[in-house]
């Protein structure tokens, strides 16, 4: 093998599409429409805000937001590129939330005793595993399509969430339990802060002041770092092993996909079980952060998931799509959502509206790319 | 034996028979922690006048499916009827046509000023914009009042626009209200944000206690503590920990068990003492919790406050 690498010429087979400089090639990336838009987004608020929207709390929050959307997108992409829809993850929010907080407050089933929040995670995760495994199974068993069935789940697990609350809780809300973040590492490592540093420094450079003139924002969310780091690993696998591969083979043509001796099967109910994995992350963040759970957590939200990973780049019939796409989709997402409160002049109540002519605009923009890169495929 | 247990079960019947059955249908989507402490009212009620009791909701929050649920409720002749009115021209003519029929119907919650129409005994509730407009008084009564803003999670919600509405008419200032979301993590950016275009507003009113406590970390993070007042609606545990702690002023709370109880027990009472009835409709709140009584409030609050 390493011979025959050696003796081939330095030029390629794939180098017939390696043509023009780097700008060129830069404008055949498929991300590049949904960073045009996320550019101009950025820019259009900052300059109605006032700079408001990305001062140090500003910052902060949109982040926050963002990493909250890119959580749950990353997800949906990676499932939508093997050709699948989950239609459960605003549930399966509210189910996960739903059973960490019961737990923490009600403590553990069986009369296992008081939890933890390590506890409460870790069964809450085995549980909502089990119920993306079991999605999956059901739709590769049934040959069913992944809408209805992810969309009988969606029905069935926010019922469930609301049952629970009303026969085990008698309210559907839980508020008042004691902040877990400030005694256990573990709930601090999703509703804590992190790079704090960034705010030192940029306290120390004469910024990120309140109005008495101390230091003002302490550090990012930790759902910002678990973003990064789902985001990262998702590209990795994607772009860089054999599972990525896989994943695209199974969405592009199952029937081929499974005569290359793809485990399609496998490949699809694994990423049913990382929608609900990223379902979960996105709930212990809400939890930890805010110590509450009502039974409309995540309501809406696959929709959103959804919507993202179109903005970035993702084609709804699959095989075709990109971390890094979905990464700007959720900034711009994010941004859209949350940054038109910070102009006095709109009413926030416009901010549908923007989302809405933002994720058409950016599927246009997608669409043509697409089909200037791939030649009209 | 066989004529004993034939006896022993007409008895049965017959006592199933006697037993008032009465059907409370409301707005809810399910979701709302609201609603479980009005059913734990209605149920505890039925359960000392030895009633039966039974709650219906649609869980797709729309007015049409609510009305189908008031028809069929009514089709199964029940001795009483406990509707919600939120939307009176949607859900009017089901209410009308249970009144016709003879099932004597108390409106709760919502629909004050459509009860009486369509043949309702009473209503028993807290007028929204007698509740904003209280909150409203009682600021101006603690003091000067700059800028506010109304927190809203469902700006579609008439009901809960006119709570803002009444507050800023008690302030005589113009209408200042964001769509926070249902989302607690965007609540709370939403309103940072709110606060930081807008360095004068110095109230803020929460119309649900999720947004309560959402909007409290909000105050905190933009480094407005002391310098932004919140005052809220509706309770829960954890806006009783900022009440305790001064975060919070003061939270209205209407009283949701109230609305229930009081809704069976008097459908009760008409029912068994000749057309027994108060002639007026009963106001369920504005009730203040503050730091002066939300100790006493705790222990049941999310059950029965």
């Amino acid at each position: 093998m390493t011979q025959v690498m050696t003796n081939m010429p330095k030029r390629t087979e794939a180098d017939r599409l390696d043509r023009g400089g780097r700008l060129d090639r830069l404008k055949r990336r498929p991300e590049i429409g949904v960073f045009l838009v996320m550019a101009i987004v950025i820019a259009a608020i900052a300059v109605a805000s006032e700079g408001n929207a990305f001062n140090a709390l500003g910052l902060k929050n949109n982040l926050s937001i963002i990493s909250q959307f890119g959580i749950i997108a990353v997800g949906a992409c990676l499932l939508m590129i093997a050709g699948e829809f989950d239609l459960s993850i605003g549930s399966m929010i509210g189910f996960a939330g739903m059973s960490m907080a019961m737990m923490l407050k009600w403590g553990l089933p069986f009369g296992l005793g008081p939890a933890t929040p390590f506890t409460a995670f870790a069964l809450t995760l085995c549980m909502t595993l089990f119920l993306g495994w079991l999605i999956g199974t059901i739709v590769v068993r049934s040959k069913l399509s992944s809408f209805i069935v992810s969309l009988a789940f969606l029905f069935f697990l926010r019922g469930l969430t609301e049952v629970s609350f009303r026969v085990i809780n008698k309210s559907t809300q839980i508020s008042g339990l004691p902040d877990y973040k400030e005694t256990s590492w573990f709930a601090d490592l999703f509703g804590g802060q992190a790079f704090g540093w960034v705010y030192d420094i940029w306290f120390r450079l004469g910024g990120n002041a309140n109005r008495a003139g101390e230091q003002w924002v302490a550090g990012f969310d930790m759902r910002v770092v678990w973003f990064i780091l789902v985001a990262g690993a998702a590209y990795v696998v994607l772009s860089r092993t054999q599972a990525g591969n896989w994943i695209y083979a199974t969405g592009d043509s199952q029937a081929s996909a499974r005569a290359n001796g793809v485990p399609v099967d496998k490949v699809r109910i694994s990423l049913f079980m990382l929608t609900a994995f990223c379902a979960t992350l996105f709930a212990a963040c809400q939890v930890f952060e805010t110590n509450t759970a009502d039974a409309a957590k995540g309501n809406l939200k696959e929709l959103e998931a959804i919507a993202i990973a179109v903005v970035g780049g993702t084609l709804m019939t699959g095989g075709f799509g990109s971390v890094i796409g979905v990464v700007f989709g959720a900034v711009t997402f994010g941004l859209v959502a949350n940054a038109v409160f910070f102009i006095p002049a709109i009413d926030g109540s416009f901010y549908r509206v923007f989302v809405g002519a933002v994720l058409l605009i950016a599927v246009f923009l997608n669409e043509s790319m697409r089909k200037r890169i791939t030649g009209g495929l | 034996m066989k004529r004993l247990l034939l006896a022993a079960s007409a008895a049965a019947i017959a006592g199933m028979a006697q037993a008032d059955r009465y059907v409370m249908i409301t707005h809810t989507m399910g979701t709302d922690p609201f609603w479980p402490v009005a059913e734990t009212g209605g149920r505890d009620a039925a359960t000392q006048i030895g009633a039966e009791f039974e709650h219906m909701f649609a869980p797709s929050g729309d007015m049409a499916d609510m009305a189908r649920l008031i028809e069929s409720a009514t089709a199964t002749m029940p001795d009483g009827l406990v509707v919600t009115l939120p939307d009176a021209a949607a859900l009017g003519q089901a209410v009308a046509s249970a009144t016709e029929a003879g099932i004597p119907v108390i409106t709760i919650n919502s629909g004050e000023e459509a009860s009486k129409e369509l043949g309702a005994l009473m209503h028993i509730g807290q007028s929204s914009a007698m509740a904003g407009h209280g909150a409203g008084e009682r600021l101006l009564a603690e003091g000067p009042v700059g800028k506010a803003l109304c927190l809203n999670h469902e700006a579609f919600n008439t009901d809960l626009v006119t709570r803002c509405q009444g507050f800023f008419d008690a302030l005589d200032q113009p209408l200042n209200m964001i769509d926070v979301s249902n989302d607690v993590a965007q609540i709370k950016t939403r309103t940072a944000a709110a606060l930081q275009s807008d360095q004068e507003i110095d109230t803020l009113l929460a119309i649900a206690p999720h947004t309560c406590e959402a909007a409290a970390a909000a105050v905190e993070e933009a480094g407005a503590t002391g310098a932004v007042k919140l005052v809220c609606f509706d309770l829960s545990p954890g806006v009783l920990d900022l009440i305790e702690a001064g975060k919070v002023d003061f939270t209205i709370d209407q009283q949701p068990y109230l609305q229930a109880y009081l809704a069976v027990t008097f459908l009760n009472l008409y029912n068994t003492r000749s057309g027994m009835i108060p002639p007026e409709d009963v106001p369920s709140g504005p009730g203040f919790v503050d730091a002066t009584n939300a100790a006493a409030v705790r222990e049941q609050a999310g059950t029965y406050r």
